[in-house]
């Protein structure tokens, strides 16, 4: 699509993206540099997807050497979002995308009961309307799949669809460049340790959901939180939660804080 | 907390079998002379449990011995270690593990892949694979240790204490969430919250994705349990 083809309201708003495309993956090329945490960077991008696009939810799911996939990030953290990115395992756009590597969408799930029989009602229940999925591939593999859900907004533009593959795109070299200890630094092992530190987070998840009587979107936000603020990473502060190393307390208090300010 | 303890003794068996079979099955499928599995105890040493040969199991008992080597590095940092050459010096590892390189050439072991066994934070082992000459994992390879390794760790949680025969897929992370649940509701460490979980699923005659799901809803609580 040219720029003349576009509606006044629609440039002003694709200018004011691009503007912000730019600082997104400027952001993206300083979280690759040296020590960085692969489940950080992938959080920075899933959010960076529901910012720019306007979608309600993304997520990118993983192939573990077992060929299922499974979550890695979510830009929102209900149990029941998780559980519909896991039942893509079974059927589903991801599923599809990542087998065929192509891109795979529906601008109307309801229309498509026959198609997915399981995950078309139970992303509907959720209250999506439209899906996106767009591989992340690595030359001839696929590792994983972009997910980007919308409640009521317009389905992607193909201009946009094509920058969201181009920011799965820099998701996977991000995955690729992870160092590991040693030299011989393969796929599998940087797909590996990105789920090992998705276990670990949602370990930490539950201990902080336990101690604090909070869901699992606010365990999420606190662990998430308290990590920024420290200036560490997500599954170093989760580790050292589920070790004890840390006190549950001290990771909720900001949170617990901010709920009862608004809650008087 | 003693009905998981009742018949362990045949349980424990079943798990070692299953773990010895797994060794065996990664030595075909890696390409590989030997393998070998310690388990870490709390003090973090690795203790062997079981190992494909007298090579492998020379492996395992060098790095107990000495302290240092490709296993305990792995252990420590929770990824693998993967040495295609001992004996090339761009491997880097020359002052690494100088005593293990010395015994393991004398024991003639050319390369070494040392892969951790965790369920996120909990840290169970390591198992070693090794070669008599030199040469890397190819990618497949990689990838079906690391499925291998994945059936293992829960194989070693069942090691003495709890039930076998759950589907030999990964879990769903609700039962990781339900794990850290479980650790605060019990007040104990991660490793045994993930055991009780599982075994009470067991007793129940439950998937422990769906004993998890009540967890993490608030359904089911295990401090209601200790009557």
């Amino acid at each position: 699509m040219t720029e003349s083809d576009r509606a006044p309201d629609e440039l002003v708003r694709a200018q004011g993206r691009d503007a912000r495309l730019s600082e997104t993956f400027v952001s993206l090329a300083d979280t690759l540099v040296d020590d960085y945490d692969i489940v950080d960077f992938l959080d920075f991008l899933v959010a960076s997807c529901v910012d720019l696009f306007d979608v309600s939810a993304a997520g990118i799911l993983l192939r573990d050497p077992r060929g299922s996939l499974s979550p890695v990030a979510s830009s929102n953290e209900e149990t029941r979002l998780l559980e519909l990115f896991q039942l893509q395992n079974d059927e589903g756009p991801c599923l599809e995308s990542v087998r065929s590597g192509t891109e795979v969408g529906s601008a109307d799930l309801a229309q498509e009961h026959d198609r997915w029989p399981r995950f078309a009602p139970a992303a509907l229940e959720v209250g999506f309307r439209s899906v996106q999925a767009l591989p992340m591939r690595l030359r001839q593999d696929t590792i994983g799949g972009l997910n980007l859900f919308s409640a009521g907004q317009p389905p992607l533009t193909s201009a946009e669809r094509g920058v969201a593959q181009a920011l799965a795109d820099v998701a996977t070299v991000g995955i690729l460049q992870q160092r590991s200890l040693h030299r011989a630094s393969l796929l599998a092992e940087q797909l590996q340790a990105a789920l090992d530190s998705r276990i670990v987070i949602e370990q930490a998840k539950g201990v902080l959901a336990a101690r604090g009587g909070v869901d699992m979107a606010t365990a999420f936000e606190s662990l998430r939180g308290y990590a920024r603020s420290s200036n560490l990473k997500l599954s170093v502060v989760a580790d050292d939660l589920v070790h004890r190393r840390l006190d549950a307390r001290v990771v909720l208090a900001p949170a617990r804080s901010r709920r009862d300010q608004q809650s008087s | 907390m003693s009905a998981t303890d009742g018949d362990t003794s045949s349980v424990g068996t079943a798990a070692r079998r299953r773990v010895e079979r797994l060794c065996r099955t990664t030595v075909q499928e890696a390409g590989v002379d030997g393998c070998g599995l310690s388990a870490l105890t709390g003090a973090g040493t690795p203790l062997a449990l079981y190992a494909t040969n007298r090579v492998a199991a020379v492996i395992e008992e060098l790095q107990f011995t000495l302290g240092e080597g490709p296993c305990m590095d792995a252990a420590a940092s929770g990824v693998p270690v993967l040495v295609s050459d001992l004996r090339d010096p761009s491997e880097g590892i020359a002052g690494r593990w100088p005593a293990f390189l010395d015994e393991a050439d004398q024991a003639g072991v050319r390369a070494v892949f040392a892969f951790p066994v965790r369920i996120g934070a909990i840290a169970l082992g390591v198992m070693d694979l090794y070669r008599s000459k030199p040469g890397g994992l190819s990618q497949d390879q990689i990838s079906t240790t690391f499925s291998t390794v994945d059936a293992m760790s829960r194989s070693m949680l069942d090691w003495e204490r709890t039930p076998p025969d759950e589907p030999d897929q990964s879990y769903p992370l609700t039962v990781h969430q339900a794990a850290g649940i479980a650790m605060v509701q019990l007040d104990t460490s991660i490793e045994e919250a993930l055991v009780r979980l599982r075994a009470t699923a067991y007793r129940a005659g439950r998937p422990v994705s769906e004993l998890a799901a009540d967890v993490v809803a608030g359904r089911y609580t295990f401090a209601e349990e200790q009557t």
